[in-house]
């Protein structure tokens, strides 16, 4: 295979994209998601591992389209495009956390508050 | 009628008027002798005066840290269910509804058999600000699109709820948006669900206190990530 910059996106993207579906698959398993959840979430990050497979083809389609004028993809490019996959993965997982978290705190805080009730005199 | 009422007042910062509020409702039950009512405060981690306000004229839950008012009716809600209440009923604490409405909302959910009843207050809108009739109307045109329910006053704090919608209706959500949410729940729930009209008395506190129409677009806000958490 000649490593083209395309080739080294795919390397580089494509260990950590399905790293996500696995991670997202035993989410599942663990029940931290719903069956939903995992579809929806299935989907979107294998639309995103055909994009990198197919990032040449993609870019190609994309520029005879005329929908965009960009320059071939260049080696700071790969970078920055897994950095932003990686990214756009680290945010929803700290979303969920959060959630997580916070209901937690709010359980909490209810089950403290209820134990102490004042009654009325 | 021995069936037990619970009226939840969820306060953040309302000590200011909830003495008058709380002895109004008082007020109010006492007259209706047929029912068996108590009333409750959920101060929800105030920094004002609300706690030692609400602790001298009623039975109160105080969460540690202000969480919202969500939270607080959710509080309320299962002290209801943990103390096998018949009925339950909230009622917002800076004395925008009349006592009167309380009992309105009452003898519809004890005498017509609903789990949810909703007092509404633009099935009359007389005396409302314009500003808070767009804001709310915003709200229940959103509340319709995103969780297929449609109801005139989605954002009314004055709700009533059957031992049946107390178990069903799991709110989840802390902050204001959760007035849209039970709505859904009570849906989701196949609750019988009614409006009744009442008014809603507006003074230069409430005015101050209630939301504004930025807090709607954050209400729409949480509302959208709400549904999305669903999936």
């Amino acid at each position: 295979m000649i490593i083209t910059k395309y080739n080294i996106l795919i390397l580089l993207c494509t260990p950590i994209l399905l790293l996500f579906i696995l991670r997202i698959y035993d989410n599942y398993k663990r029940k931290k998601i719903s069956r939903r959840g995992l579809i929806v979430l299935l989907l979107f990050w294998a639309i995103m591992t055909i994009g990198i497979l197919f990032n040449k083809q993609l870019f190609e389609y994309l520029e005879n389209s005329k929908l965009i004028e960009s320059t071939p993809l260049s080696l700071y490019d790969t970078v920055q495009i897994t950095a932003i996959i990686f990214l756009v993965y680290i945010s929803f997982r700290q979303s969920f956390k959060i959630e997580d978290l916070r209901n937690k705190i709010t359980k909490l805080n209810q089950e403290i508050a209820l134990e102490h009730t004042k009654k009325d005199k | 009628m021995n069936k037990k009422v619970l009226v939840i007042i969820p306060a953040y910062n309302e000590g200011e008027v909830l003495s008058g509020v709380i002895r109004n409702i008082k007020t109010e039950l006492q007259s209706s002798k047929d029912l068996n009512a108590d009333v409750m405060v959920v101060n929800d981690g105030s920094s004002d005066n609300t706690k030692a306000v609400a602790e001298k004229n009623t039975t109160t839950i105080s969460h540690l840290v202000n969480m919202g008012s969500g939270a607080a009716t959710r509080t309320g809600l299962e002290y209801a269910k943990r103390n096998n209440y018949d009925y339950a009923v909230t009622i917002d604490a800076d004395g925008q509804h009349l006592a009167s409405d309380l009992t309105k909302v009452i003898n519809k959910l004890v005498s017509e058999d609903y789990d949810l009843v909703i007092g509404s207050r633009l099935l009359s809108a007389e005396g409302m600000p314009s500003h808070r009739v767009f804001g709310n109307k915003l709200l229940n045109l959103v509340t319709g699109i995103i969780f297929g329910v449609r109801v005139t006053d989605s954002q009314s704090g004055l709700k009533g709820f059957s031992r049946k919608a107390i178990e069903k209706i799991d709110i989840r959500s802390n902050g204001f948006e959760f007035c849209s949410e039970i709505v859904w729940r009570a849906k989701q729930a196949n609750l019988k669900i009614i409006e009744v009209p009442i008014k809603a008395v507006y003074t230069d506190y409430s005015l101050a206190k209630g939301q504004s129409n930025i807090n709607a677009l954050r209400i729409i806000k949480n509302l959208i990530m709400q549904k999305i958490r669903e999936v």
